[in-house]
């Protein structure tokens, strides 16, 4: 009976992070799965080694230091943020500040990246606290409407603190996306041009990849530890009945407070790096969708639990490729002729008068890629919601339980 | 910084003032019809709409199809005023729009009840994303179609030096008119049937009462709110034509049902044209500041006002305070 | 302890048996993208080949990136569903049917069909950089980029891959070395010299109604490289002619984008506009914008200034709206290229092309501007391959010493040679808008098929230069994000 998950036989394996030894054997694997993709040999995950796959992981891996965080004070503490957006437009903008190029009309120090990107996270951090107080005066859905609040403010402060985030929608550079200990000409590790690393050839968006593999899988396991401190105790005590952890001693506003702290940091690192990876945004890029965007995350995933972080994060951010992917292949099928050519034909419209949901020209009566991804997306929010609250990771869960009774039904 | 200086050398103008003041009279008015819609819904079935800009939106589509695309019912009305058919396909799409509320509540919400309040806020914010990505579609490539308003730009009134224009009157009496529908509405039968359940739903179906009627009529009326408030949200002078801006024009009300209070029907009324007309008087009155202040700060009036009154009222003017329990 | 030991002995073991599995594949290039059609090298190019006036055979090109020994992969990362879809759909439709119907089924391109690569950019600065990175390693240069910010987003990606881009924007910096290294080709008259040339215009138009009358002007921009670059023009020309700036709102309408949850008041500039009482307003807005702004300030009482503004600040669509009689009567519409169904020898092409492939759709200005781009891109690519040098630092030399581009009157012919005092188009077409006739050809119901048909822009004067954009000196971007308005007086 050992290794069973949910069977332990002594404190300290209740406490472990990884208590079976499936859990480790897998989470190895996956580390060194994933660590391979951008070398591209492991047959099935060939594809990803493209720099176009890896620029879209690289986001992807980013998204999860910031989902994390909003796993943090929504998932684990039950404190409802649509203010992330904000937390992560902070972060970036520190980072701006700190490590991006002064001109006559932009702040920079150039400093290196960590440095801006801490630096964003220590903001963010403080603004999180300084929000705080009303959070915790107004609960549950108020919560909801003063965070979005949060956001349209921010919006308000970065399109008109333009020595900061530059011209409304132009926006502004961020520093280099390089690893420097502190002279930003020599880097100590070049993450923004192709080269070899230990004799493999590697485009920098594969470097860059590798670089936040380290990172997030770093904040995803400090957030999954967090949850077996007192603090995070506290937090889940919080989520479950307020009103009985205060009783039980929790000090409410401190815990409170500490949530959105831990959380604004993440965010505020998420921000720093995503805007230093992409190098170039308006200030109209942290906006409510991408506070909806995280939000979705959490619950496509799981709210609650770190390996929901994972899943939702890549499901979120692979999506929309993957469903122009299959667009064009079924494309290909049509032109192609093939035999699945009847069956792309109802789903693609190919020109006026031809039935089909997708249209290929973006305009008329069919709904462009772009469109049924968003509806896609809507739909998927809903889906999940409604049916399986505890998102991919309750899927997972049941295929877990499935198997560990097979072959009875329970 | 001369914003004070700015509105004292404005505030002498007492036409300018009254002017001002009935411009925002009319926009809040529109927000208080919106947030009604908010409330509605809410205190009859505890679910924050985030999707309520995307029905408003959809209602000012309906009413665009119904006026300028498909002209109907007015093709059969050709000798009324255009006012009296634009009215009356109004009417028409105001009440398809209560059908696509019904449908949002019995596909999505229905199932979700009893679960937490988020998640059903949460698919709201799902329901909001698939609705306006079909409007965009519909709007197809110009992004905007015209309502056919009959109150057009130049249709204004100069009464005595103060500027009325006709569409601002239109909604005030607009607002008149659904108050007192609804508090007429809320004596009759189904309307206690509604109290009573957004009091005790329990209690209420141990009298006989179909939640789940009641739960549907809920969103019927919300929608229909909604829809009127799109309307007048994308009518001159606050928009042109149905644009995927329609839809952002409700997420501006949320503060007055925070002010207000989230389950205040009063509240809602009140803190609609609380926005409404301090957004227009502040912004009028700092106009020049907005160097100062920097662009477009009308437009985060109603957010400032909102975390100010929060921080003083976390429940709002008229909410009812949570009572905690273990 | 053991089991830890156990852990990386497994790993180790995992790790080598993937690697393994790796090697015994046969395909092991991990550089190129699995997507791309292996581009043939039939020469190691870096230096410029020798310009020959006759097209060398088409073994004998060189190419690089993007061109094969059939196909020539030509990029669009264009707006397809996001706030600019409505101009930038026809454009890119614009640009596909001169490819296919006119190009490709003409021949190619030195014995090359031209094949263009589509992306959606969704206007999202994120989305336009990933769309980028997908499909750059597939193509010889993009003839279309959409967006200022979008496109200076990737100006150093464009710069380090060395590949040539035709914005969508007609910012005055694209034509200034210093900032795009030479690496964008832009077509039409910068919104810098636009605002003179259009100020002139007008002022000389109301001196001769009004007895020589100066008249007063407020302006009312977005910020950024698109409105204050347009308000540089409009405030040199505005002081060259001695005109009263009544109302400056340079920067201040902000833009409103359902897309990115941002709403913005435009109360602020139509008070101001109103009470300043101008005999000009000058709007460098988004088409949606124009509508909002001119209704209020005609509400608000100002019913006898003349509009005019940049030529993305308006759209024929809004004759659709409520706000068509007003724009009949007091707005000036320029252009950079003709407006559709004008009487030019290249519009006849134009149409029928267009119409064969696209019966169904209504006419549209866009389709001019995508047509244009394509016609330039394909003008640069035909100089390539007569200098037998296709790849991408070819096709930039191509587009650096190209003669003459021409556009059988679509729009302005211009070449990118010299200095940018002598490249940069100045010309401008200017329309008025005419409701009665959009309303008479069908409005909003006209079809392609149906016949030519009408935007209802009528031509008024063109394509003109005023004196004060003539004997401009342009050396460089009128406005910058660093030094702001750099000819203000």
């Amino acid at each position: 009976m050992r290794g069973r998950p949910l069977l332990h036989v002594d404190y300290e394996s209740e406490q472990s992070l990884f208590p079976t030894m499936a859990q480790k054997v897998i989470l190895t694997i996956g580390a060194l799965l994933a660590l391979s993709i951008p070398v591209g040999v492991v047959p099935g995950l060939k594809f990803l080694a493209s720099p176009g796959w890896l620029q879209i992981l690289v986001i992807a891996l980013i998204f999860m230091v910031g989902a994390a965080g909003l796993n943090i004070v929504t998932g684990m503490a039950g404190q409802v943020s649509l203010g992330h957006a904000f937390f992560m437009g902070v972060g970036a903008y520190t980072a701006a500040a700190v490590s991006g190029h002064p001109t006559e009309a932009l702040w920079g120090l150039e400093l290196p990246m960590w440095l801006g990107a801490i630096a964003g996270g220590l903001v963010a951090a403080i603004l999180g606290i300084v929000i705080a107080p009303t959070a915790v005066r107004v609960r549950g859905l108020y919560l909801a409407i003063v965070t979005l609040g949060l956001v349209f403010i921010g919006q308000h402060v970065f399109r008109n603190w333009n020595q900061v985030s530059g011209i409304p929608e132009l926006g502004r550079e961020w520093g280099p996306f390089q690893l420097a200990l502190w002279d930003i000409d020599g880097p100590a590790l070049d993450l923004s041009t192709d080269g070899e690393w230990f004799g493999v050839f590697l485009p920098h968006e594969g470097k860059a990849f590798i670089f936040m593999l380290v990172v997030a899988g770093l904040f995803l396991l400090l957030s999954k530890n967090l949850a077996r401190t007192r603090i995070g105790r506290a937090f889940a005590a919080i989520r479950d009945r307020d009103v009985a952890a205060e009783i039980m001693g929790v000090h409410e506003a401190k815990a409170k407070t500490q949530a959105f702290a831990i959380s604004s940091f993440y965010a505020g690192v998420a921000g720093a790096l995503y805007a230093t990876f992409l190098g170039f945004l308006p200030p109209e890029q942290w906006n409510l969708f991408l506070s909806v965007q995280f939000i979705a995350i959490i619950l496509i995933g799981g709210a609650g639990t770190t390996i929901g972080v994972v899943l939702g994060t890549l499901f979120v951010q692979l999506l929309p490729r993957l469903v122009e992917n299959f667009t064009g292949f079924l494309e290909e099928q049509i032109v192609g002729e093939t035999w699945l050519a009847p069956l792309a034909d109802l789903i693609i419209k190919t020109g006026e008068g031809d039935f089909g949901i997708l249209s290929l020209a973006a305009q008329g009566p069919g709904l462009s890629i772009f469109q049924a991804n968003t509806i896609l997306y809507g739909l998927l929010i809903a889906a999940f919601l409604i049916f399986e609250p505890l998102g991919l990771y309750g899927i997972w869960l049941r295929i877990r339980n499935y198997w560990k009774g097979w072959p009875f039904t329970y | 910084m001369t914003p004070f200086g700015a509105l004292l050398a404005q505030a002498s103008s007492l036409d300018t003032f009254l002017t001002k003041l009935i411009d925002g009279l009319a926009l809040g008015s529109i927000y208080a019809i919106l947030a009604l819609g908010f409330v509605i819904i809410f205190k009859s079935t505890q679910v924050l709409s985030f999707a309520h800009g995307a029905i408003a939106a959809v209602g000012a589509y309906l009413v665009a199809y119904f006026v300028t695309i498909a002209n109907w019912p007015g093709r059969y009305f050709e000798g009324l005023p255009h006012t009296l058919r634009f009215i009356i396909s109004a009417l028409v799409a105001v009440l398809a729009a209560s059908v696509v509320g019904m449908l949002i509540e019995r596909i999505f919400i229905r199932p979700m009840i009893g679960q937490p309040l988020f998640s059903i806020a949460m698919i709201t914010i799902g329901i909001d994303i698939i609705l306006r990505t079909f409007i965009d579609d519909l709007l197809g490539q110009g992004g905007n179609v015209d309502l056919g308003s009959p109150w057009g730009i130049l249709s204004l009134s100069n009464v005595g030096g103060i500027i009325i224009p006709h569409v601002f009157l239109a909604a005030i009496v607009t607002v008149v008119i659904v108050v007192v529908a609804l508090v007429l509405f809320f004596r009759t039968r189904i309307g206690v049937a509604m109290r009573a359940t957004a009091f005790d739903q329990e209690a209420a179906m141990a009298q006989g009462i179909s939640a789940g009627r009641i739960f549907a009529l809920a969103w019927a009326l919300g929608a229909v709110l909604a829809a009127i408030g799109g309307i007048f949200a994308s009518i001159s002078p606050r928009g042109f034509g149905v644009t995927g801006g329609t839809a952002f024009f409700a997420l501006r009300a949320f503060p007055a049902i925070i002010i207000g209070g989230l389950d205040s029907i009063m509240g809602a009324v009140v803190g609609g044209f609380v926005i409404g007309v301090s957004e227009i008087l502040i912004g009028h009155y700092l106009a020049g500041a907005s160097g100062t202040l920097g662009l477009g700060f009308t437009g985060l009036i109603p957010y400032l006002l909102m975390l100010a009154f929060l921080l003083v009222r976390p429940y709002g003017l008229f909410g009812t305070e949570e009572i905690r329990r273990v | 302890m053991s089991l830890k030991k156990k852990l990386i002995v497994v790993g180790f073991v995992l790790a080598l048996v993937a690697t393994a599995c790796g090697d015994s594949t046969d395909d092991t290039t991990t550089a190129a993208p699995a997507t791309t059609a292996a581009p043939t090298t039939t020469a190691a190019p870096t230096t410029a080949a020798p310009t020959t006036t006759v097209a060398p055979p088409a073994d004998d090109i060189m190419t690089d990136i993007g061109v094969t020994d059939d196909e020539i992969f030509v990029g669009l990362l264009a707006d397809l569903s996001g706030p600019f879809s409505g101009l930038t759909v026809d454009i890119v439709d614009a640009q596909v049917a001169y490819w296919e119907d006119v190009v490709n089924a003409g021949g190619g391109i030195a014995g090359r069909t031209v094949v263009p690569v589509i992306e959606d950019t969704v206007y999202n600065v994120a989305t336009h950089g990933e769309k980028y990175t997908k499909i750059v390693d597939q193509v010889v240069a993009f003839s279309n980029s959409t967006g200022s910010p979008h496109t200076a987003s990737i100006l150093s990606q464009l710069q380090e891959d060395n590949v040539l881009a035709i914005p969508l924007s007609w910012y005055s910096g694209w034509a200034d070395p210093e900032f795009d290294q030479g690496i964008t080709f832009e077509l039409g008259t910068n919104y810098c010299l636009e605002g003179m040339n259009v100020m002139e215009w007008l002022v000389e138009r109301f001196k001769a109604d009004n007895d020589g009358a100066l008249p007063s002007l407020a302006i009312a921009t977005r910020a950024g490289d698109y409105g204050q670059d347009a308000a540089a023009g409009v405030k040199y020309a505005a002081q060259q002619l001695g005109l009263e700036i009544k109302y400056d709102g340079e920067g201040l309408i902000v833009r409103s984008n359902p897309a990115e949850y941002t709403a913005a008041d435009a109360t602020p500039v139509i008070t101001g506009i109103v009470a300043a009482q101008p005999d000009i307003v000058w709007l460098t807005s988004a088409p949606s914008e124009t509508a909002v702004i001119m209704g209020g300030a005609l509400q608000g009482g100002l019913t006898t200034a003349q509009w005019t503004g940049s030529v993305p600040s308006y759209d024929f669509r809004l004759l659709d709206s409520a706000l068509a009689e007003a724009l009949t009567g007091l707005f000036w519409q320029p252009n950079y290229a003709v407006s559709w169904g004008t009487d030019v020898p290249g519009m006849a092409q134009v149409s029928e092309v267009l119409t064969a492939r696209y019966p169904d759709r209504r006419p549209s200005d866009a389709f001019i501007l995508g047509w244009t781009e394509a016609r330039a891109m394909e003008q640069i690519l035909r100089q390539a391959a007569a200098n037998g040098d296709m790849t991408r630092q070819g096709v930039i030399d191509a587009a650096n010493t190209i003669d003459t581009i021409v556009m059988d009157g679509a729009g302005p012919d211009f070449n990118y040679q010299g200095s940018p005092d002598d490249y940069v188009v100045r010309e401008l077409y200017m329309y008025k808008p005419n409701v009665q006739a959009y309303l008479a050809a069908g409005g909003m119901d006209q079809k392609l098929e149906d016949g030519l048909g009408t935007t209802g822009s009528e031509l008024v004067d063109g394509p003109f230069v005023m004196p004060l954009a003539e004997n401009f000196n342009f050396t460089g971007a009128c406005w910058t994000q660093e030094e702001g308005n750099r000819i203000s007086g």
